[in-house]
């Protein structure tokens, strides 16, 4: 029923909402540092007559008083998030008795960072989301999503919303002057995502005045065919007065802009009063909203801060990928989350747009690894992610935490594949590569693959996917093996893409199989593809030949305007030489380690390991004793930090080049080491170096990373049997999570030392708290690890 | 994009060194590089902001917990309370670089603690400048933290609250007290219409008071 009621709104010409809410508390008597939902208690009477007074300026929907109505912004007050939902949704109630006027449950922000850049997990976002929806969904026409900064954390309660409740949803974010949300979020990546996942309508709310907004919702519009909605702030506050900037006058005014570009939904927010609204009112009388036009059909995929329009050939990039790596496999199986994300920064400098990310190995939980992964990536890059895999449950797991629009790679001609994937791409609202092969295979003729893409594609209409999220691979076969079958892929190629109109993706790297100089047959079929119109080839893009076919196909083909990507990419490269590696007489290995020379310190290893030195003999004979060396300078103050870890990276370097000459069962390592940052603190820059330490020093840490619940460090202590663990801690606050920490460790049973190390520690608070060191630095550490371990 | 002033810069470059543990020496070679090119990289993807508020002390007292910080606004009347963050930007620009290039990670975290501090410092100055313009007050003390002191961390997010800057500025505390973005500062300054004592500033105040070497060495940076 509620339904209906906002379907019919949304029918209408334009839709008015209500305004500030704060300020009017404080007009009222709220005091600074009151909180405005206590209000629904102790002045629930101003909160209703503020409601009426926006539906008598003519407000169609009101926002019940619950913005900040969740159980962390409530953990100091007596009341709970459902109190306080309820409290508020039956005062809005009242409020709308006998008028037209709907009621909104409104939802804010969480007001805590979430990850990457903070420290709330996407899960625990949308469980508080799904606290207030559930508490205000029988009491509510629908919900608003208001103020939200952060992709990922409006994500969560969309997700929330549309789990838990029928209820139609609107969606806001907050933009700056800079055009993207102070977490980097964008406009564009703001509407793909929201639209994908559901929303009813979007829009922009708070921090800025209606002439600041235009392009921000310029760019909505672009990207949505939702109704979309302004709710701009009455200027600035002055610091002194508290009064805002711009006038009701020039409120309405501004806003006249939004009916020429289609704006649907007018409201206010900080510092706007029902003056504001039922001049708006008055205004959209005059000058109802114009149509909108049709939009072209695009396809576009996003991370929070960066769009990728598919409108001419983007490299996906195909390195996330244990298939035929050694060191990748064994990444995988030792949770080695650093080494993958190297890979991620190596493509994302060499020019790729989007990243596959492909995790699966026999033998490692692929989903847990798949959401990690994910998680972590977006921590580190903005390129789009396309997941990799053929199951439903990691393919789910993975499009719930990204954040952004995804691509799933990928579905086939066969039914039952279809049928379970396809539900899910269209819940997150990610685009699909349809791969032209079904449960016969792959046909050999370009037509019958391209009747197979038909098929996918009617298919995925038939879930509410549009063409435009379709992308066909025609399917590279090996030339060595089937000649033949090249041309029929570069024709099934063009066809989709001229005559079905869809974009295309191929796989390239197959192609050359068997064959001499590889690279030289990959990039020509590159080329030969993109002719035919391939639209994303998934390449290596480290390799430059394969990256810069695309580049120079982008210039050629009349994409990259004047080059002029192609020669900021390339224009400086004369200049861009790395440094000489030093030469190979004049140099040690161990000379290598003590400078930070890890080129030098790479080549060095290499050369003694072909002249057949045993890797243990370097580690122990040259390895270590020059890393000692760089310690004892440190210990003096004659070289200091930096230099002390660049001798580390340089180790690192000589160890790479150990283990990628060592068969995959040999393992060196001194002793294993579980590290954390304990629980409440986020301060892991001091861990990471200790780390950085210990491993080149030979031993293998199992780092936990930082926030790290006191149980978790005991479980991973007995699990991995380890001898020695080191705790971090940077804030007196979290000392207490320290001791915790220990005491569960020790409570354990299980036999191990414990180092303590962290700024606010000293060695009479470790030893008070039952550590059995205190290390005042990452040198300190290692020393302690030699003793334990040896 | 809201650019840290370049004249910041020298500032920010010896304090950044104090913080890496070079007492007074000049950096090797591969270090200074690291920190030209940590400036640079910085620059790029810093958005400072900055949100201030005036107010009688006695209509804030809320804000004001502990003895240490009363001490501190003795003879004051009226407080500047104020919060400044370097943006998100930062803080993942140093996460990359602790995988990429630790030895690069240290440098940058150390370079933008030196940034956040002097570009609060700065905008106080200017602040404190547009005050004194108008005769409202001619003396101010220094900035005071929550965590300094008797002055309880807790007051973190109630300071935040009271300037409105997760909406203005962005800026978070965890409940840990942590702020998030982590290169970001909150304080409160004292006006005073009479002159006040030149306060030593010390290590209290300092962003870096719970990371430093010298204080764990039972030195200061100033010796």
């Amino acid at each position: 029923m509620a339904n209906n009621k906002v379907k019919e709104l949304l029918e209408r010409q334009y839709v008015i909402l209500d305004g500030g809410f704060g300020t009017e508390l404080q007009k009222r008597g709220m005091k600074p540092g009151e909180t405005s939902e206590i209000m629904n208690f102790v002045r629930p009477d101003d909160v209703e007559a503020i409601h009426r007074s926006y539906i008598e300026a003519g407000a169609n929907v009101i926002n019940a008083n619950t913005f900040g109505a969740n159980r962390l912004k409530l953990a100091k007050t007596q009341y709970s998030t459902a109190d306080v939902v309820k409290q508020a949704l039956n005062i809005a109630r009242r409020a709308a008795e006998g008028t037209d006027a709907l009621v909104a449950l409104d939802v804010g922000p969480t007001g805590q960072l979430l990850e990457p850049a903070g420290i709330l997990s996407f899960e625990e976002a949308y469980d508080i989301f799904r606290e207030i929806i559930e508490a205000g969904k029988d009491l509510a026409d629908l919900i608003m999503i208001e103020t939200m900064t952060d992709l990922y954390e409006i994500r969560a309660a969309l997700l929330a919303a549309k789990e838990n409740c029928d209820l139609p949803v609107f969606t806001f974010m907050s933009f700056e002057k800079n055009g993207r949300t102070f977490t980097g979020t964008l406009p564009s990546a703001a509407a793909l995502t929201l639209t994908g996942l559901g929303s009813d309508a979007i829009g922009v709310n708070c921090s800025l005045a209606p002439d600041e907004l235009y392009d921000i919702v310029g760019e909505l519009l672009h990207y949505t065919d939702l109704p979309v909605m302004v709710k701009a702030n009455a200027g600035l506050p002055d610091p002194a007065t508290g009064a805002y900037s711009v006038s009701a006058e020039k409120y309405v005014a501004d806003c006249v802009k939004y009916t020429e570009m289609g704006v649907k939904l007018y409201g206010g927010c900080c510092g706007t009063t029902p003056e504001y609204i039922s001049g708006l009112r008055k205004m959209l009388k005059v000058h109802a909203p114009s149509q909108r036009e049709k939009r072209a059909d695009l396809s576009s995929v996003c991370s929070s801060s960066r769009t990728v329009d598919i409108t001419c050939p983007k490299i996906i990039g195909e390195r996330i990928n244990p298939t035929g790596k050694k060191l990748f496999k064994e990444a995988l199986r030792n949770n080695d989350i650093n080494y993958i994300l190297n890979q991620a920064l190596e493509q994302v400098s060499a020019g790729a747009d989007i990243l596959d990310v492909n995790v699966g190995l026999p033998e490692i939980d692929e989903k847990e690894m798949m959401v990690r992964v994910v998680k972590a990536l977006q921590g580190i890059t903005d390129l789009p992610l396309q997941i990799d895999s053929t199951k439903p449950d990691v393919i789910e797991a993975a499009l719930r935490v990204y954040c952004g629009k995804a691509i799933v790679n990928s579905i086939n001609g066969e039914e039952a594949v279809m049928e379970r994937i396809l539900p899910i791409v269209k819940k997150y609202g990610a685009s699909v590569v349809g791969l032209t092969l079904d449960e016969n295979g792959i046909p050999p003729t370009a037509e019958q693959r391209v009747a197979i893409a038909e098929r996918i594609t009617a298919k995925a209409e038939s879930y509410g996917i549009s063409r435009s999220n379709v992308f066909i691979d025609c399917l590279t076969l090996t030339v060595s093996t089937e000649q033949k079958a090249v041309p029929e892929t570069l024709k099934a190629v063009r066809i989709v893409k001229e005559k079905l109109g869809l974009h295309t993706v191929l796989g390239v790297s197959n192609i050359s199989f068997g064959l001499p100089t590889r690279e030289l047959v990959n990039s020509t079929f590159l080329s030969m593809a993109m002719e035919c119109g391939l639209d994303l080839p998934i390449i290596n893009p480290n390799i430059a030949s394969m990256a810069g076919a695309v580049f120079a196909y982008r210039v050629l083909a009349g994409h990259d305007a004047n080059a002029t990507e192609f020669i900021g990419r390339y224009g400086q490269s004369s200049n861009d030489s790395a440094k000489p590696v030093a030469s190979k007489t004049e140099i040690t290995l161990a000379y290598a380690i003590e400078k930070g020379l890890d080129k030098d310190a790479e080549a060095l290893t290499k050369q003694k390991l072909d002249a057949g030195t045993d890797s243990m003999e370097i580690i122990n004979n040259e390895l270590i004793p020059a890393l000692d060396r760089a310690g004892d300078a440190f210990g003096k103050n004659k070289i200091f930090l930096p230099q002390l870890i660049m001798s580390a990276n340089a180790a690192q370097a000589c160890f790479g080049a150990i283990k990628a000459a060592m068969s995959g069962e040999k393992r060196i390592s001194k002793g294993k080491i579980v590290l954390a940052t304990v629980k409440g603190d986020i301060h892991d820059i001091g861990k990471n170096i200790v780390k950085t330490l210990l491993e080149n020093y030979g031993y293998t840490v199992i780092d936990l990373g930082k926030d790290v619940p006191e149980q978790k460090v005991v479980d991973a202590a007995i699990e991995h049997d380890v001898k020695l663990v080191g705790l971090s801690a940077l804030m007196t606050t979290t000392l207490g999570a320290m001791e915790k920490t220990i005491r569960l460790l020790r409570e354990s049973g299980h036999d191990c030392k414990v180092v303590v190390g962290g700024a606010v520690l000293t060695k009479e608070y470790a030893d008070a708290i039952g550590a059995d060191r205190y290390a005042k630095d990452a040198k300190d550490t290692v020393d302690f690890a030699k003793e334990i371990l040896g | 994009m809201t650019k840290i002033p370049d004249d910041l810069k020298t500032g920010a470059y010896a304090k950044a060194l104090r913080y890496l543990g070079y007492r007074g020496s000049e950096p090797d070679e591969a270090t200074a590089e690291l920190i030209e090119t940590g400036f640079r990289d910085l620059a790029e993807v810093i958005d400072a902001a900055a949100v201030n508020s005036v107010a009688d002390k006695a209509d804030v007292s809320y804000l004001l917990i502990g003895s240490d910080v009363n001490r501190h606004l003795e003879g004051c009347t009226r407080v500047m309370i104020t919060a400044a963050t370097l943006g998100a930007g930062a803080d993942r620009l140093i996460h990359i670089a602790e995988i990429r290039n630790m030895a690069y990670a240290v440098v940058l975290d150390a370079l933008a603690s030196a940034l956040i501090e002097e570009y609060a410092d700065d905008l106080c100055e200017k602040q404190i400048k547009r005050l004194s313009a108008d005769g409202t007050m001619t003396s101010t003390t220094w900035r005071f933290s929550p965590g300094y002191g008797d002055y309880p961390i807790e007051l973190q997010p109630v300071l935040l609250k009271h300037l409105n800057a997760e909406k203005q500025i962005g800026l978070t505390a965890t409940k840990d007290y942590i702020l998030l973005p982590r290169k970001s500062i909150t304080g409160v300054i004292g006006l005073s219409t009479n002159k006040l004592p030149n306060g030593i500033r010390g290590c209290a105040a300092c962003n870096m008071r719970e990371t430093c070497q010298y204080r764990k060495d039972g030195i200061t940076c100033g010796e």
